[in-house]
């Protein structure tokens, strides 16, 4: 079957199967791999993409329920490394090994978006569904403290 | 042929070269700038520019290539390679650029990189002698150019900053590169001492944190063909069972469904041959292969060792625990018999499950199989095991098989965890096929087919002095092991306690090593961490 995604601003005519999870069509259907498969079950937060500037595991929703809405990964958050979000994550050199840094920079910056200036405890409770096993924890908390500044400046 | 679809920005491709084989190479570039990837082929001749030895070339516009052969899971070998190197070399920090090295060059010509992994957090620990004296040797290679060129004494060469200058005579490594690689030094220079050191000890940006900032960082799992297609897997769900049947006809007509194939597991198996008999399905997507293996009818024939579990085990354990082990070593008097007679004493067991490394990147390979050349896409921890892997696999030379470095999700392994057994399954299934074939384990797969970590058991005793310090130690470890002791010696089931450093004057320590029944591997700081 085949239907339309709006996906960082462009129309991509999708064929696949409605209930195909949005992370495969975009990984294998598009070929948009920044948005990284981790567990499949929504459990580890490293599929996170923005449907309408939400925060959603891709690996567990369906592709034909982000039809007609706005859909960004992170190949879509800037052209240039320039969201603070990804200026913050340079200047304090937020990743390890990376794997799951797309899901971690997504969810901070719907965090952001909602919430300007956030509280550490806010902060923890919007990524508390983002796994790390390098732990980046403490930078990815002090990069999302100094992305808002970065924004307000 | 082979090409890759890169998703990068322009800003992203800082430079691009174009290999005498009509490679593409795409480095690392320094603060600021973004880097790609790897090289979406490999380079058999390298760079457009002059390579003074395996570790680096230099070109005319003066930016040095370092090759780094180690793998970049998260502990900054791409960037503190090319530190150690830059430092020796003397050039600026700016006109650096890193690449992941060639491992056919590796295996097939001397393996001059010597080392190839990380493991044990050793790095440069380890090897910053071998990797400096890469850089320092480059540079004194330039500076007898030079002296040659000018007709003056190498030791009246300064090499500072890419530039070598003597009196009123200066010039660029560039200039001098090419002259540089002729030159065979009488003794290699000693490497620096920390005092000397200009970039070594100061903080330094990761060359990738940009690439990780917005996705283009290219993992094996991001691996894209031309022609490409998808497996999932299923392997016997008891490791070295048997598959007894699958019925591909109850799935072939499922959108996209390809083939399936069956794989066999190795006749003569070691550490590195660990692939089971199972079975894959093929399809144009990933997700489209996965939900038509789930409903793929199959029957495996699982052995005796279906009848192991954690109970079985526990119950070997427990009564070993009981015997007398191999003595590994012991030190003062009688400890037991200290133990036995004390009226103060503290005992203890500890209990460490098999654990699966589990890393963020879930198992995967990508392989393709051609008549001319095979290409592996592999997150294995040392780069030149899925070479050598596809190379078994396949019965093919070692010359025609090309590794391609991605970044690794996560490690956690010194011996690459389970990404030995993938690689193999995708090098099968592209042979069988006729295609390039992209291979991702479900997670669940990734838990259940991972080699394990082995699981320990230890029994602890110690009686105390009128201190309260002890005055007699006693351990017994009991651990379950996948070919352990030939592979990393029979030392690692009490590794760390047999050796402890702890002032107690009487010890004796124990060990049991007991053959697992399912692959297994190491994972992190091997024999230490289970019971240290």
């Amino acid at each position: 079957m085949a239907f339309t995604l709006n996906i960082n601003g462009t129309a991509h005519e999708v064929d696949a199967e409605p209930e195909t999870p949005l992370l495969w069509v975009l990984r294998d259907n598009i070929g948009l791999t920044g948005t990284k498969f981790g567990c499949g079950i929504a459990q580890c937060g490293t599929c996170t993409v923005l449907i309408d500037g939400q925060p959603v595991r891709a690996c567990a929703t369906t592709a034909a329920s982000a039809v007609g809405r706005l859909i960004t990964t992170i190949e879509g958050l800037s052209d240039d490394n320039s969201h603070p979000i990804q200026q913050a994550w340079i200047e304090d050199t937020v990743p390890q090994c990376g794997y799951c840094q797309s899901g971690q920079i997504m969810s901070a910056a719907a965090l952001l978006e909602r919430t300007p200036d956030p509280t550490d405890s806010e902060i923890d409770s919007a990524m508390a569904g983002n796994l790390c096993r390098c732990g980046t924890y403490n930078r990815i908390r002090r990069a999302i403290h100094r992305a808002a500044e970065i924004a307000k400046s | 042929m082979i090409d890759m679809e890169m998703k990068l920005s322009r800003r992203t491709l800082i430079r691009t070269m174009a290999g005498a084989a009509g490679g593409m190479l795409l480095g690392f570039r320094i603060p600021g700038a973004f880097a790609a990837v790897v090289a979406p082929k490999p380079w058999t001749t390298p760079t457009e520019g002059d390579e003074i030895n395996a570790w680096l070339a230099i070109d005319s516009d003066g930016t040095v290539t370092i090759r780094v052969p180690h793998t970049e899971q998260g502990q900054g070998a791409l960037t503190s390679v090319s530190m150690m190197i830059a430092e020796e070399l003397d050039v600026p920090w700016e006109s650096v650029q890193a690449v992941f090295a060639d491992m056919n060059r590796h295996v097939n010509e001397g393996e001059e990189y010597i080392v190839t992994t990380t493991y044990g957090s050793q790095l440069i620990r380890q090897q910053h002698p071998h990797i400096m004296q890469a850089g320092a040797s480059a540079r004194e290679r330039l500076k007898a150019a030079a002296a040659q060129a000018w007709g003056v004494e190498r030791s009246a060469v300064v090499a500072k900053q890419g530039m070598l200058s003597a009196g009123n005579r200066s010039a660029s490594y560039a200039d001098f590169a090419g002259a540089a690689a002729e030159i065979t030094l009488d003794q290699e220079p000693a490497i620096k001492p920390p005092a000397e050191w200009w970039l070594l000890g100061k903080p330094t940006p990761r060359l990738d944190a940009a690439v990780k900032a917005n996705g283009s960082a290219h993992f094996s799992i991001d691996a894209r063909l031309e022609g490409m297609v998808y497996a999932a897997v299923k392997s016997c769900p008891v490791p070295w069972g048997g598959l007894e049947r699958y019925d591909f006809s109850a799935i072939e007509d499922r959108p996209g469904v390809i083939a399936a194939v069956e794989l066999k597991a190795i006749e003569g198996r070691d550490h590195f041959s660990d692939m089971q008999n199972g079975v894959a399905v093929v399809a144009d997507t990933w997700y489209r292969a996965k939900t038509a293996l789930d409903l793929l009818p199959i029957e495996w024939e699982v052995g005796t060792d279906g009848q192991v579990s954690n109970e079985t085990q526990a119950a070997e354990a427990s009564r070993l625990l009981e015997e007398t082990g191999e003595v590994s070593n012991e030190v003062g008097g009688d400890a037991t018999g200290m133990i036995a007679a004390s009226d103060r004493t503290v005992t203890a067991e500890y209990h460490r499950p098999w654990e699966t490394h589990a890393r963020m990147e879930p198992i995967n390979a990508t392989v393709s199989v051609t008549n001319e050349r095979v290409d592996v896409w592999s997150p294995a921890q040392d780069q030149a095991v899925p070479l050598k892997v596809v190379a078994d696999q396949l019965g093919r030379d070692t010359r025609d098989v090309y590794v391609h470095t991605g970044f690794i999700g996560g490690a956690f392994g010194g011996n690459g965890g389970g990404s030995t057994a993938v690689t193999r399954q995708a090098a099968e299934i592209s042979r069988q096929v006729g295609r390039p074939v992209k291979v991702v384990w479900t997670r669940e797969e990734d838990v259940m087919q991972d080699k394990q970590r082995p699981p320990v058991y230890t029994r602890l005793a110690a009686s105390l002095g009128d201190n309260g310090l002890p005055d007699a130690f006693f351990s017994r470890a009991v651990w379950f092991n996948y070919g352990g002791v030939e592979r990393i010696g029979p030392a690692t089931a009490d590794y760390s306690i047999g050796t402890m450093p702890y002032a107690v004057p009487n010890r004796r320590h124990e060990r049991h090593n007991v053959a697992a029944h399912i692959p297994t591997a190491t994972h992190r700081a091997p024999g230490s961490n289970q019971n240290g």
